[in-house]
């Protein structure tokens, strides 16, 4: 019988983990252990509002209240140094341990720090906790300039910010073009044109492998190709990825390859422990390849399902990636998997500032991007779930409904 | 507390299973058309910064918030779906004839 449910990581993920064991009827103990001094909280708004300073950066996934109201123990600041699966409890950095019959995994990850010459300068930042966006947020001013080391959605968002706030920017981008890794080329090229429109200097193609510390403490990025040094920042962002923790579950001989290798339920290689969110590696049933995602919704979703599941209400998560980015004025969301090689079907205008982008497989949509166009994308993710057969010229005319886009 | 109809839309502005943003003073109401009945809620997500308006109507009587794909029970206002926390605010609505009212 389980009687004892602990989630090490205080974020999104963990979070849901620990409510939804107790939405499922949970009724043994359940805590919660985050590493930061924060209640688990929202991480988006970091590189939106916060950096622009027109709302709260902070953001409580649930308040105080409401875990006392639930029965969670959280505890802040507790880092969970190993895992002792033959004795089920884990210990913390300051010797304190806990005894679970069910654990959670929900440790999220670091921000990427690649070491180079003057990576560890002051004013060279990363992205992923409230402090860091507060650190960030310190030293956007008018007139700086800004060099954002990575063309990802964080080194974007980042861009935008900073451009809004009165600053110049530079962006350099390791591959061809921007958010290689989850957009197509289409979309990629919007991008760079708004950015460039707004005057935000993108190079691609370069990154940086060495800054230095000029007068005034500017920094002095060199890129790594050719050209000559950046113009003198204020602060350089390195946005190159995420890094799963998963070092407590490599130590206690877990399953990890490219994050803890779950089953449909969250179901790690040993039955008594789970994972969610960023550091979970899971399958999904309409697509071969394994994922790993890093987003709010997976964090989110997928933490539901597995504290249900741990809860005793096995849960299969199987839902289709969703992400959002929001950049100047512009809601960017995508829904299911880009891949090259696949049918493009462009609705609306992006001159315009609202379109979406569409990839079909054997006539039915498999993946969507749209920039404000939420609606639309919302009805292409009921079709993609429904595997609805589309008429390609209609999806591609905006005067003719997307209610009406069906062959069925 | 003094009611107050106001007639805010007709009703060939709603079209079945559709939303409609519509301002009232300084309050912003979403109305909604569902099965041939008009209902009114708060137009603005409880979770983020998102017009429902802009929302699909999904199982039936369910508003999925454009943003975060939160969703609130349109009938009653309760949240329905993650992350959504706290429930729409919910208005009576009369329609008489053409014109639809609710009131505040």
């Amino acid at each position: 019988m389980t009687t004892s449910i602990v989630v090490v990581g205080g974020g999104q993920a963990g979070a849901w983990i620990a409510r939804s064991a107790r939405d499922a009827g949970f009724e043994g103990t359940v805590t919660l252990l985050g590493d930061e001094a924060h209640l688990p909280y929202e991480r988006p708004p970091l590189s939106k509002a916060g950096l622009l300073g027109v709302g709260l950066s902070y953001s409580p996934v649930f308040e105080k209240e409401e875990y006392e109201k639930l029965g969670i123990r959280f505890e802040s600041k507790k880092r969970v140094i190993a895992i002792e699966r033959s004795a089920r409890r884990v210990i913390c950095a300051d010797g304190t341990h806990y005894p679970y019959d069910r654990l959670a995994l929900a440790t999220g990850g670091q921000a990427r720090r690649p070491i180079f010459p003057g990576s560890e300068l002051p004013g060279v930042l990363t992205l992923r906790t409230v402090e860091d966006a507060a650190a960030i947020a310190a030293r956007m001013r008018p007139g700086g300039h800004a060099v954002i080391v990575g063309g990802g959605w964080i080194g974007l968002e980042v861009a935008a910010a900073a451009l809004q706030r009165g600053m110049s920017v530079t962006v350099l981008e390791g591959a061809e073009r921007l958010c290689a890794r989850s957009l197509p080329p289409f979309m990629s090229d919007f991008l760079l044109r708004v950015h460039s429109s707004r005057g935000v200097r993108v190079l691609t193609q370069t990154s940086t492998g060495r800054i230095r510390a000029g007068e005034g403490g500017k920094l002095i990025a060199t890129p790594l190709t050719g050209e000559s040094d950046v113009e003198p920042a204020d602060f350089v962002v390195l946005g190159v990825g995420l890094v799963p923790d998963v070092e407590l579950a490599v130590q206690s001989g877990l399953h990890v390859d490219n994050g803890i290798v779950v089953d449909e339920t969250g179901m790690s290689s040993d039955p008594s422990i789970f994972a969610a969110g960023d550091v979970a590696n899971f399958p999904l049933s309409w697509q071969s390849a394994r994922l790993r995602l890093e987003s709010w919704a997976n964090a989110q979703n997928q933490g539901i399902a597995v504290g249900r599941t741990m809860a005793g209400e096995p849960v299969r998560y199987d839902e289709l990636p969703w992400f959002w980015s929001d950049q100047y004025d512009m809601n960017i969301q995508m829904v299911g998997l880009f891949a090259p090689g696949r049918l493009e079907i462009l609705r609306g205008d992006p001159a315009k500032g609202s379109f979406s982008l569409f990839q079909l497989e054997e006539g039915r949509i498999v993946a969507a991007a749209s920039v404000n166009a939420a609606r639309d994308l919302k009805r292409a993710r009921q079709m993609i779930k429904s595997a609805t057969v589309v008429d390609a010229s209609a999806l591609a005319n905006s005067t003719i409904s997307i209610d009406r886009v069906s062959l069925a | 507390m003094t009611e107050q109809w106001r007639q805010v839309a007709t009703l060939n502005e709603i079209g079945e299973g559709e939303t409609l943003r519509v301002e009232v003073d300084a309050n912003a109401i979403c109305l909604y058309h569902i099965a041939g009945t008009i209902y009114a809620t708060d137009d603005l997500c409880t979770h983020g910064q998102a017009s429902l308006a802009d929302g699909l109507i999904i199982d039936d009587a369910l508003i999925e918030c454009p943003l975060h794909e939160g969703a609130f029970d349109i009938r009653s206002g309760a949240p329905a779906r993650a992350p959504c926390k706290n429930a729409l605010t919910c208005y009576r609505v009369r329609v008489q004839g053409e014109n639809v009212s609710v009131e505040l």
